[in-house]
């Protein structure tokens, strides 16, 4: 192994951590795969007038599951130095002079976006109006307007959830020609919004029961589709998917489209799982090794 | 009763002493606000329909409440999911403030403040480096598990120690005894180099600011050592007010409390910036001004 090692803070049971670890070794540069913990304390920041210093300089792959986010419950002492490997590393990766993928702004790291966000990141005067519901419970989220029976604008007609490429909608949806209400409860369930559990609280959106799903991975300016539909190129989805990602200031994510009677996105991930990244992932991996080892 | 002009709604927990200053000053001041209190909503019903193109409406406690998005918003959003033993309502906790965070990213009207703006204080270094390529004067730092470095840093001058991220956020003196316990494994250690002087904090609201100043006391965190006692209002150079305003409006804050160590020769050493100021004691202290200005910033008629 030659050259200082590529960071990768991760959970330990990230796949996608622990791939790309293992393909920056078969490149000859030796990898560091660590929790967020452990990786901050690696660091030292100086602060001094207007200049500021990280040492020691490193490349940082940086996944959202190192952050204890899958321990719910831990004690306050715990919950507090979490806090602070958090600020920490945010530091670190923010003010390094080596690639970090993706990097965090002042605002934080950027978080999955559904389809409202994204909708905040298209270029003034693509407003499509109200883009998702969020209620205490799926009579509530179908009051009108959603569902008072009128035609969404087409764009309007967004998935909750990524399907799977080429993936039909599930079978519970019954074919309609009409947008259905799909709905996501903060226990997890995903369904038509009506068959959901009364008094749990959702989100829920107008989705287009015959729309398929292209899911596009965005590495810097390079895009990998997941399929070979034409319908990928016809509507130039890897290049607005690159600009989508630039829009949301992160280097690495998935966008994902609905494609029916129009396109649109649905979701931009910037810590895709293999789920969404197996389609493409020897592109994927081969771009980010580039970059973290420039 | 709604007027024509949008009405200021505040958001926010009523055990939460913030909160209930804002609420009490502007019945006070005989101003006409909103309360959407968090910890009856979260029992009730929602629907919030986002981006913000629809009213937010709640139903809890036998009303109804509609937030609409040309009113003006003082929030003090508290996501209380923690303090839950009860897993389903933490989850309410969450779908409720998420919610209503991402719809008041679409509000276009004055919002105070805006989900994430002003976050990085919660990552004191980085915070730092920004204030500092603002043109702030900021005292150096070193954020380390080194103990070679982190006593080498101690030993060039009075150092005092934060944490990084705001939590418990205590700043103590930091001595070469008070790290001779220090096990790296705890994780890193924010130090920032002392300066002596009057503490002060500026409140800002929009294009209003309220200074305040404790004189010099050698305390190391007068918010916690009974400084707040000899508080005073002050009126900062013009520079300083220019900074602070143009500052809060660059970083997307619509109120802002800014720390400052004033030094005897006069120089502004700008500690941080808090997004979310907790100001009912600064208040108290000058008779409800910093909610006079933040109400006027609102769109109040005082």
């Amino acid at each position: 192994m030659t050259g200082t090692p590529v960071v990768l803070v991760a959970g330990a049971k990230d796949r996608v951590a622990r791939r790309l670890a293992a393909a920056i070794e078969r490149r000859g540069r030796d990898a560091l795969l660590l929790d967020g913990h452990a990786a901050s304390r690696l660091f030292t920041i100086r602060v001094s007038g207007r200049c500021h210093e990280v040492i020691p300089e490193l490349s940082l792959f940086i996944r959202q599951g190192a952050w204890w986010s899958d321990q719910p419950r831990i004690e306050p002492d715990e919950r507090f130095a979490a806090s602070e490997s958090y600020a920490a590393l945010w530091s670190v990766a923010a003010l390094s002079s080596q690639p970090v993928i993706n990097r965090p702004h002042a605002e934080g790291w950027i978080p999955a976006m559904t389809a409202a966000r994204i909708q905040s990141l298209l270029p003034p005067g693509s407003d499509q109006g109200l883009a998702e519901v969020f209620a205490s419970s799926p009579r509530f989220a179908a009051r009108e307007p959603v569902l008072a029976g009128q035609a969404a604008p087409a764009d309007e007609r967004l998935a909750r959830d990524p399907p799977q490429a080429r993936e039909q909608p599930p079978a519970s949806r019954q074919p309609t020609d009409g947008p259905v209400l799909w709905g996501e409860s903060v226990e997890g369930l995903t369904g038509p919004a009506a068959s959901l559990p009364e008094g749990v609280p959702l989100r829920a959106r107008l989705v287009d029961p015959q729309a398929a799903y292209e899911i596009v991975t965005v590495v810097g300016d390079r895009a990998f589709s997941a399929t070979e539909d034409p319908r990928t190129r016809e509507f130039g989805l890897l290049d607005r998917s690159v600009q989508l990602a630039q829009r949301a200031r992160v280097h690495f994510a998935t966008v994902t489209w609905s494609v029916g009677t129009d396109v649109a996105p649905v979701r931009l991930n910037p810590n895709a799982g293999l789920r969404e990244l197996r389609y493409s992932w020897a592109e994927t991996e081969d771009a980010l090794c580039a970059d973290l080892t420039a | 009763m709604r007027g024509s002009d949008g009405m200021i709604v505040t958001v926010g927990v009523d055990v939460d002493g913030t909160f209930g200053e804002f609420v009490a000053t502007a019945l006070r001041l005989g101003v006409k606000i909103e309360a959407l209190n968090l910890r009856a909503a979260v029992e009730g019903d929602w629907r919030i329909g986002v981006p913000a193109c629809e009213p937010a409406e709640f139903w809890y406690g036998g009303r109804t409440l509609s937030l609409h998005p040309e009113d003006s918003y003082y929030c003090r959003i508290i996501d209380m999911s923690a303090q839950e033993t009860e897993p389903g309502l933490a989850r309410r906790w969450m779908a409720l403030t998420g919610a209503l965070r991402a719809w008041l990213e679409g509000v276009p009207g004055p919002v105070a403040n805006r989900t994430r703006a002003g976050a990085h204080n919660s990552a004191k270094p980085f915070h730092e480096a920004i204030l500092a390529g603002m043109g702030f004067n900021v005292p150096e730092s070193l954020t380390s598990c080194d103990t070679g470095e982190l006593m080498e840093f101690i030993a060039q001058g009075p150092t005092v120690s934060k944490t990084l991220s705001g939590v418990r956020a205590q700043t103590e003196a930091a001595t070469t005894e008070s790290l001779a316990d220090f096990d790296p494994v705890s994780g890193p250690v924010h130090l920032q180099r002392r300066v002596d002087g009057d503490d002060a904090r500026i409140h800002v609201a929009g294009d209003h600011l309220v200074a305040q100043r404790v004189p010099a006391s050698g305390m190391v965190d007068y918010r916690r050592e009974g400084g707040f006692a000899g508080i005073e209002v002050f009126d900062p150079p013009a520079d300083i007010c220019e900074a602070v305003i143009a500052g809060s409006k660059e970083l997307g804050l619509d109120f802002a409390g800014w720390d400052f160590l004033i030094s005897p020769d006069g120089t502004y050493w700008c500690l941080e910036v808090n997004p979310m100021p907790g100001y009912a004691g600064y208040d108290i202290q000058c008779d409800g001004e910093i909610t006079r200005i933040l109400l006027r910033h609102l769109g109040g008629e005082i």
